[in-house]
């Protein structure tokens, strides 16, 4: 068999086979245990621990943020830390969690912020974004964010990974928050960023 | 139907003119010799501002502090006869190139990093941000004058933070990254375990959390000190949106510019060197 022939035969083995064509990302060993530590814990050291160990895990990685996500934490940094692990697996049920807690008049204002910060980096990895929230509501949005880049970005695909339609999907939900009634920083915010991400 | 033109004889005089913005200026208005002057109004009018600023008043004279230019109008009556006058008042910029931004250097922790990195970045990385805040004491009022109610800055309104994280778990011995290197006899060139741990000041040198010139917190710490302040120093508003509106418009391309120079050299930016290393094993 020829070197061409070789490599033929071997295209065709790699289109047949499912799997071999598109990878799976496979969670590493450990990561089951993680999921299951987190079950019930909302902040201490133990549950940053699992939520980092977590950050590896395309599979059980979007399922135990998800979870998270439908009743998040109340510890400052526990809502920061789940908002950076979130960021680092781009998958679709991580999405739709962050997208619905970003719309829940239910959470504080720091959760529907640290939701819209996960969204902004899935709609571009190197898009940072801080919030300054401030008790008066009256100031133009550029009062309450500072905007940034990310230099070496983190970001792997989980199970469900995000296709290329996510970003106009990210920049709707913005815009629906935009237009939402309730906290007047969410609205400015969302309505700003849209903006800012759509240039 | 007739009307009465008015005489644009009062003459009007602004002392310092040029003048330097957050100066005093005193303007008069005087009339012609031999004529009575009695004033009813004052009147400022700038391309800087949304709103003409009046002052109903009799005083000859308008004082106080001015931060845009514009022309300075006197309206009154002449030995009875309405009439004007008007004088073009320029203000110069301020030398803000030694003004600094305000700039925070932090490390996020715990990182949020995976603890099984897939590359080199996940060992730490560096979120340069900055923002028109425009905190109170980064402006001020006029009180009275041509430029009552105008605000100008008298600090520089951006604020910058660079958040550096830095996977201190991956990098510390026995981690799952730590025992995925070879204990020794690596390839050539390769990462042995031993080099984990001394992989940390590398890196916190590399993002800048001692703000070292070359890094990408003090490359941008210098970048935003060169441009943003002169570039916000003329920035004035009728009100405190518009002024953040305002110098956040006039902000947004030095600062990223400022983001861009402090990227890595690998992106072409030349600034801040990559570190030099041995390759590590991923996952």
């Amino acid at each position: 068999m020829t070197r061409y022939a070789g490599a033929a035969t071997l295209a065709v083995l790699i289109q047949a086979v499912p799997g071999l064509a598109q990878q799976v990302p496979v969670d590493p060993p450990g990561c089951t245990a993680a999921e299951n530590a987190l079950e019930g814990r909302k902040s201490g050291p133990a549950y940053h621990e699992h939520l980092q160990a977590l950050a590896s895990c395309p599979a059980a990685g979007p399922r135990a943020f998800r979870l998270q996500w439908m009743s998040p934490p109340v510890e400052a940094t526990a809502v920061r830390l789940l908002a950076d692990v979130s960021s680092s697996i781009r998958d679709r049920r991580i999405l739709e969690a962050v997208r619905d807690a970003s719309f829940s008049d239910n959470n504080s204002q720091e959760v529907r912020l640290a939701a819209i910060r996960t969204m902004i980096s899935y709609f571009d990895p190197s898009v940072a974004v801080h919030f300054q929230p401030s008790p008066d509501t009256s100031l133009p949005a550029a009062a309450y964010v500072m905007l940034g880049r990310w230099e070496h970005p983190v970001g792997r695909d989980g199970e469900q990974a995000l296709g290329p339609s996510m970003r106009a999907e990210v920049l709707g939900i913005l815009r629906q928050l935009e237009q939402g009634p309730g906290d007047p920083i969410i609205a400015k915010v969302a309505g700003y960023l849209a903006r800012r991400l759509a240039k | 139907m007739s009307f009465v033109p008015l005489q644009d004889s009062i003459t009007v005089t602004c002392t310092p003119n040029p003048v330097t913005r957050g100066s005093t200026v005193n303007c008069t208005g005087t009339p012609p010799q031999g004529v009575s002057l009695s004033m009813n109004e004052w009147r400022f009018e700038s391309q800087g501002l949304t709103t003409p600023i009046s002052h109903l008043s009799t005083a000859t004279s308008w004082f106080g502090t001015v931060a845009v230019s514009g022309n300075v109008r006197a309206n009154g009556d002449l030995d009875g006869a309405p009439s004007t006058g008007s004088t073009f008042l320029t203000v110069n910029d301020r030398d803000w190139s030694q003004k600094t931004v305000p700039h925070q250097v932090t490390e996020i922790q715990p990182s949020g990093l995976p603890t099984r990195p897939i590359r080199v970045g996940e060992l730490g990385n560096i979120a340069n941000l900055a923002g028109t805040l425009a905190p109170p004491e980064s402006f001020s009022i006029i009180p009275s004058g041509p430029n009552k109610d105008v605000l100008y800055l008298v600090e520089v309104p951006v604020h910058a933070l660079s958040q550096i994280r830095i996977n201190r778990v991956a990098l510390s011995v026995g981690s799952d990254f730590h025992n995925r290197q070879p204990k020794k006899n690596a390839p050539t060139g390769k990462c042995v375990q031993a080099d984990v741990v001394p992989f940390v000041p590398v890196v916190e040198a590399h993002e800048g959390l001692g703000l070292q010139p070359a890094s990408h917190a003090g490359v941008f710490r210098t970048q935003l000190n060169r441009r943003v302040p002169q570039s916000v120093e003329a920035v004035v508003a009728q009100d405190l949106s518009e002024l953040i509106t305002r110098g956040e418009s006039a902000s947004q391309g030095p600062i990223a510019t400022a983001q861009d120079l402090a990227g890595d050299a690998g992106n072409g930016n030349g600034t801040v060197p990559a570190p030099v290393y041995c390759p590590f094993k991923y996952f």
